[in-house]
């Protein structure tokens, strides 16, 4: 699947992006709408990787990979992060 | 001395992304990362995550959160944060609009340095940072938003 508004010039890797299953991209869509937004409370409220982290009790390298935008949280993660934030991260339909 | 030549592999209205070359060679160090490990069974999982890391950067922009720093305090090698186990890919993140991706492997010793493989492709991308370098403040080549003017006609002696 290549994305749109792109130009490739290798077919390498013109054939890479058709290998990746869609369910992948599908999942990475929402990792990193996650980590996205965690990235824009933490700068909204002045907290960086270190604050972030002594706040969830986690190592700053656990920061470092929730904010790489291809982590796969668990509830209880997203959980102990929007509560140290004190602002909810995802939103469930009702 | 190995001469050295730049490919623009892809192109967004955020990214320009690019990769080194050595002279003889067909792909550049980063299509040859992908053809390597694109179908390599034990680490597809792991390939898979780097090239989406890769899109997502292509994407968004080169934002630092993407990237962890990997080799000195002053170059600008970095390697992709991500949930990898095994599998490592280097770039250098020139800005937020221009990233060059270099070449990558297994990570089977503690640290890069550890391993000869790894060390290698490092160091060809700490070689070229300071190239580059010298050629933006020689004015032969240019950086406009996400376009390095003049890159693919430069030459480079790693």
């Amino acid at each position: 699947m290549i994305p749109k508004d792109r130009h490739i010039y290798s077919p390498i890797i013109r054939e890479a992006y058709d290998s990746i299953p869609v369910i992948d991209w599908e999942t990475d869509a929402i990792t990193e709408g996650i980590a996205s937004r965690i990235d824009a409370i933490m700068k909204e409220k002045g907290v960086n990787k270190k604050e972030l982290a002594r706040l969830t009790g986690r190592r700053p390298s656990d920061v470092t990979r929730w904010l790489s935008g291809g982590h796969n949280f668990t509830c209880r993660t997203i959980a102990l992060i929007q509560h140290a934030l004190g602002v909810s991260i995802i939103d469930i339909c009702k | 001395m190995k001469s050295v030549k730049v490919k623009t592999i892809e192109q967004s209205e955020k990214v320009g992304l690019y990769s080194i070359c050595f002279e003889g060679n067909d792909l550049s160090e980063y299509e040859k990362f992908v053809q390597k490990f694109m179908n390599e069974a034990t680490l597809n999982e792991d390939f898979r995550k780097i090239f989406l890391a890769i899109n997502r950067i292509v994407a968004n922009g080169a934002l630092e959160r993407y990237f962890r720093p990997e080799g000195r305090m002053n170059d600008n090698v970095a390697a992709l944060s991500i949930d990898s186990k095994i599998l490592r890919l280097y770039c250098l993140r020139i800005s937020d609009q221009i990233l060059i991706v270099g070449n990558g492997g297994a990570k089977t010793t503690r640290t890069y340095e550890e391993s000869e493989e790894l060390s290698g492709y490092v160091m060809d991308l700490q070689k070229f940072d300071k190239l580059l370098e010298q050629e933006l403040k020689n004015g032969n080549i240019k950086i406009e938003q996400n376009v390095i003017t003049g890159i693919e006609s430069a030459s480079f002696e790693l």
